[in-house]
């Protein structure tokens, strides 16, 4: 890139932060939230129709935050952290930014020592494991009716765990079927014609029609759309070891040996094919609409439905539908933990709607409005619809590992789905 | 008179003193315990003080943490359950619920790993050193010999990243250079599972990718040891063996070899636990993929606590780890003392 071509790339992205900061303000206008008026909007009445309950800005102390983002960390720090720190002007933010695959584990391992930061964002299928380890707070008395009213029923099923909510729900996400509207018309609508699309589509040696990223979570509406399921109903057993886990594992590896699908188990590879356009489809959430759009062009990259289950009746796939949530610290005193709420009401609020208006997050909360103009928004409601919760019992923790080569052991040849499918559940189940 | 006294004086005064010394000295412990004795424990003291803190309580503690079933819920101070033996029969029957978790097949490519890096390691290191140190004199010999050592003298961790990197299937430059040669060049180092060699078939490629790195990173202190060794052979032994009739490889045989060994024995020795524990290499490079084929004993003890948070087994895969190696270094010294007495 010449010194140039840097520079305006730096001043377009400069003035693209500042625009989406008066955005924010607009925004936040609307949501009750102009800038000046802080100490306006705290008093102003809760029940007011589209305006979430007043916050207390005169708190003091300072907060940390983890959290797991990739592209969406952008906004985070450029535009939402200022605006916390102007709105409650007596309170620090310090953010640590963790690779999301090893947030579960640190977090599990300094809040059991007893430290850990103030909150958490993660998903929902951490829940059960954290109860279990006693690292999370009960929201029980911090969130009370009126404040739950704020956010949609299934967002809070999704962080409800026994009876009891462990988290303030911030957004809701699941896999559909992304694809580059440069190479891809008409998006298939079965396995079969993504099979048959997929070798359409390989007009090189570089390129490929579908990129299958052989991980459990990406994949599982398929299990799913055969009627298999993780775990067995009480959530003590894995459910593996079943006729609709082989039937999954064999459409994968059917997958992985069509012509012109590219499979690689790490995310990030596939990621990176498909924002250079050399991989046409492949199944992501709206977590990589900003890191897809930011490469590709806004308009290149649309979403549909997951492609229906051609060898079973054109049953639709069935993605993991889960909630990403902010997890109170449970070893926090009474007084940081409220100070830690607010941030987490906050961010789920008025900090969710800018991740929702830059990078496409579908909000848990009511208070926040979806841009009309968000075409992948509708198609990922439509998706989660047919969806399946994500499951929040503690033995989750132990299924994304073996699921994970249950699938690159069939892909790979080293085991019949058969197998791999109750190797799995053996060692899902001596785990528990 | 005055003579006599000061002669007599002189005389006996030091010579009582000594015959005085040397009669009390079998009771000298005894007096000693209380005041000789007691200064040197003062000094070792400080350090025995540390030594016990920082290794002696911690490896006691893990020989009881290794008896108790000690997992996350017990960092905050609940004692954990004593479970005795369970956790050592859990790992050797492995019954652990973790994926690809296999003892035996961990031990035994650790002890391939360790075999095979060291033969290279040292066979390349003597035979570079060998290469530097002829009497006509290569070119840019100091050059080669600061350059070679290069690998060594960066920090493992980069070393393990970048050649990560360059084993990448598409980005990676061992792929784009195989491809620029028109080699095929769609070579999953380290994710396939297939052996190359087929009568090896428990070595996935990923195991001759981490080879690779290994030797490239350890040849270098074996042939700086080598150097030094050569380097103090004197050069009138080769001329006898010259005037004896000798030819080149029997002077290398009878000469060389033998005289070399003094020096690489140890090295052999340091090098063969070092290697034995080469965490970083592993762990960073194919993280013990795929499906744990390229595991380590020492990065299965990791993983046991980080991510699976199982400090009782943890401790007690490290007890068990700590006896192989025990054994290990037994029948070394054994066998080296062989050769000593030859």
């Amino acid at each position: 890139m010449t010194d140039e071509k840097r520079s305006n790339d730096l001043i377009r992205r400069a003035l693209r932060a500042r625009s989406s900061r008066r955005d924010v303000v607009r925004r936040g206008a609307a949501l009750g939230l102009s800038a000046p008026a802080v100490a306006a909007l705290t008093a102003r009445s809760a029940g007011a129709q589209g305006t979430p309950p007043a916050f207390n800005s005169e708190l003091s102390g300072e907060i940390t935050f983890w959290h797991g983002l990739g592209t969406e960390a952008e906004p985070l720090t450029n535009t939402i952290l200022p605006l916390f720190e102007e709105q409650f002007p007596n309170v620090s933010v310090n953010v640590l930014q963790v690779p999301f695959d090893q947030l579960q584990n640190k977090y599990n391992t300094e809040a059991s020592a007893g430290g850990g930061p103030d909150v958490l964002l993660g998903p929902s299928d951490w829940i059960g494991g954290f109860v279990e380890a006693d690292i999370i707070l009960p929201l029980g008395d911090l969130m009370d009716e009126e404040l739950r009213a704020g956010y949609n029923d299934a967002s809070l099923s999704g962080v409800t765990f026994e009876d009891t909510l462990y988290a303030v729900p911030q957004n809701i996400n699941g896999v559909a079927l992304f694809y580059n509207t440069d190479l891809v018309q008409d998006p298939p609508k079965t396995t079969e014609e993504l099979k048959s699309m997929a070798g359409e589509l390989a007009t090189g040696p570089d390129q490929y029609g579908f990129g299958l990223v052989a991980n459990f979570y990406s994949n599982a509406g398929y299990l799913y759309g055969y009627g298999g399921d993780v775990l067995t109903e009480d959530g003590q057993q894995s459910a593996f070891d079943s006729e609709a886990t082989v039937r999954f594992l064999t459409l994968l590896q059917e997958l992985a040996q069509t012509e012109g699908v590219f499979t690689q188990a790490d995310q990030g590879a596939v990621e990176s094919l498909f924002q250079e356009g050399q991989v046409a489809m492949m199944f992501n959430g709206p977590w990589f609409l900003q890191g897809a759009r930011d490469a590709l062009g806004a308009e290149k990259v649309a979403v549909a439905l997951l492609p229906a289950i051609s060898d079973n009746d054109n049953a639709p796939a069935r993605p993991f539908v889960g909630v990403q949530g902010l997890y109170i610290n449970s070893n926090l005193d009474p007084e940081q933990a409220e100070l830690a709420f607010e941030f987490a009401r906050w961010f789920s609020t008025v900090g969710t709607q800018i991740l929702v208006d830059e990078a496409g997050q579908l909000p848990a909360s009511t208070f926040v409005t979806v841009p009309e103009d968000e075409p992948a928004a509708e198609t990922f409601v439509e998706q989660y619809e047919v969806g399946v919760a994500l499951p929040t019992a503690p033995l989750m923790q132990s299924v994304w590992t073996p699921a994970g080569d249950m699938i690159t052991k069939v892909i790979e040849g080293q085991a019949t789905p058969e197998e791999a499918a109750q190797e799995a559940a053996e060692t899902i189940n001596s785990a528990g | 008179m005055g003579q006599q006294t000061i002669g007599q004086v002189g005389a006996a005064g030091p010579v009582t003193g000594i015959a005085e010394e040397r009669r009390g000295e079998p009771a000298a412990p005894k007096r000693g315990r209380g005041s000789d004795y007691r200064l040197p424990f003062l000094y070792i003291l400080p350090a025995a003080a540390v030594l016990g803190l920082v290794t002696l309580y911690p490896i006691v503690y893990q020989i009881y943490m290794s008896l108790t079933d000690y997992t996350r819920r017990n960092l905050r101070g609940n004692p954990p359950e004593f479970v005795g033996l369970d956790n050592f029969a859990r790992i050797l029957t492995n019954d652990l619920g973790i994926s690809n978790f296999n003892f035996y097949r961990t031990l035994a490519f650790n002890v391939t790993w360790t075999v095979t890096n060291v033969f290279f390691h040292v066979t390349i290191g003597i035979a570079i050193a060998l290469l530097l140190n002829r009497k006509r004199r290569i070119i840019g010999r100091r050059f080669f010999r600061s350059v070679f050592i290069f690998p060594w003298a960066m920090p493992p961790l980069v070393v393990a990243i970048v050649w990560r990197n360059m084993f990448n299937r598409e980005f990676g430059a061992v792929n784009l250079l195989l491809g620029s040669l028109g080699i095929p060049n769609d070579i999953r180092w380290l994710e396939s599972t297939n052996a190359p060699i087929s009568f090896l078939g428990f070595l996935p490629l990923a195991f001759y990718a981490v080879l690779l790195v290994n030797v490239w990173l350890g040849w270098p202190f074996m042939m700086v040891v080598a150097t030094g060794a050569l380097q103090s052979i004197p050069g009138d032994l080769y001329e006898a063996a010259t005037i004896d009739g000798a030819n080149r490889w029997r002077q290398l045989w009878d000469i060389t070899v033998p005289l070399l060994q003094p020096a690489m024995v140890p090295a052999i020795m340091y090098g063969s636990i070092l290697t034995f524990n080469q965490f970083n290499v592993i762990y960073f490079i194919t993280g013990g993929g795929p499906f744990g084929r390229t595991q380590i004993l020492v990065t299965q003890a990791f993983e046991l606590v980080n991510p699976q948070g199982l400090y009782g087994v943890a401790a007690a895969y490290s007890i068990i780890i700590f006896f192989v190696l025990l054994a290990i270094t037994l029948l070394q010294n054994r066998y080296l003392r062989g050769l000593e007495v030859a």
